[in-house]
């Protein structure tokens, strides 16, 4: 027997999905991926947004939050005070918005480079 | 051709991805089927093979043909699955099965019905090892070149070409032996 005569025989090994509608089975994944893809494209830029103005805002936002509390509880101030003195509770607080924040900023840079590792051309 | 294709998916008609399944499913099955011989499996791993295709398919540099590049994801989609399933597949020597005149069985099986000539084969592949039917298909089917086998395989040059000998010489004699126990059947 030649390599011809194998190829001949061998041409005749091709099997078929057995899944009529395997096509449709593939496309239909792929278009739900593609979906979910642009999603989570959509929502990270919406993190980096948020992550970028937490960084920015928190200082003001604090005081703003602090300024409508005491509008309503003047006590409020006064009870704050207390808490703004103590040097180790300001260090402490500030470390621990900026712990957060890292963590976040981390998570954040990671998913932004898994997702640009895989990323289709078409997500922009 | 296929670049237009390929540029059209990642342009964002992903529908146009859909000439590529139509183009390869049967020949990632036949592969796919070479290596695990479980048909629901197979077809698993194909569809998890396109989805991987269609989501690197920015990735593919377009230096080889795209069948090479998504077969070599279909083998290695197979071998994971099977590591993950831990399932192994038979392996056989050409010393176990008995040598018969070759040109009897090629006029055998030539008279045969072509449905029954592609049963006979398939489960003659399906009883090699699946290294050797798989180049089996690759080579004879395909008719892949040895370097894209080994972009296909992984494997060296070398142990490719060893492989496909052993696979030629197993294939006979187990065609032979398949073709016997055929004839035993009808008579």
């Amino acid at each position: 027997m030649t390599d011809n005569d194998i190829k001949k025989l061998m041409k005749k090994s091709l099997l078929s999905v057995p899944e009529k509608d395997f096509t449709e089975k593939v496309m239909e994944r792929i278009h739900k991926e593609a979906v979910d893809k642009t999603q989570s494209s959509w929502d990270i830029k919406l993190s980096w947004l948020c992550i970028t103005l937490a960084a920015f805002a928190l200082p003001f936002g604090l005081k703003f939050i602090f300024r409508l509390f005491s509008l309503y509880d003047p006590y409020f101030t006064q009870y704050l005070q207390k808490f703004s003195d103590n040097i180790v509770i300001q260090i402490g607080f500030v470390l621990l918005l900026t712990t957060i924040l890292l963590i976040q900023l981390d998570n954040l840079l990671k998913i932004t480079f898994l997702k640009h590792k895989g990323s289709f051309q078409f997500i922009r | 051709m296929e670049n237009k294709i390929i540029q059209k998916v990642l342009d964002g008609d992903i529908d146009a991805f859909r000439y590529f399944v139509d183009r390869y499913k049967d020949m990632a099955f036949s592969i796919a089927m070479s290596m695990s011989r479980d048909a629901s499996l197979s077809e698993e791993i194909v569809q998890d093979a396109f989805l991987k295709a269609f989501k690197k398919l920015s990735q593919f540099e377009q230096k080889s043909k795209f069948s090479t590049w998504f077969y070599t994801i279909v083998v290695n989609e197979t071998r994971t699955q099977l590591r993950k399933k831990k399932l192994t597949t038979l392996s056989l020597s050409a010393e176990d099965f008995i040598e018969t005149d070759i040109t009897e069985v090629n006029q055998t099986i030539s008279g045969l019905h072509q449905q029954d000539q592609k049963r006979i084969i398939n489960r003659t592949l399906g009883k090699l090892s699946s290294n050797e039917s798989l180049l089996m298909r690759l080579f004879y089917l395909n008719e892949n070149s040895i370097e894209e086998i080994r972009k296909i395989t992984g494997l060296n040059v070398p142990n490719i070409k060893t492989t496909l000998y052993r696979a030629r010489k197993n294939f006979y004699a187990v065609l032979i032996k398949e073709m016997q126990e055929e004839a035993v059947v009808l008579l």
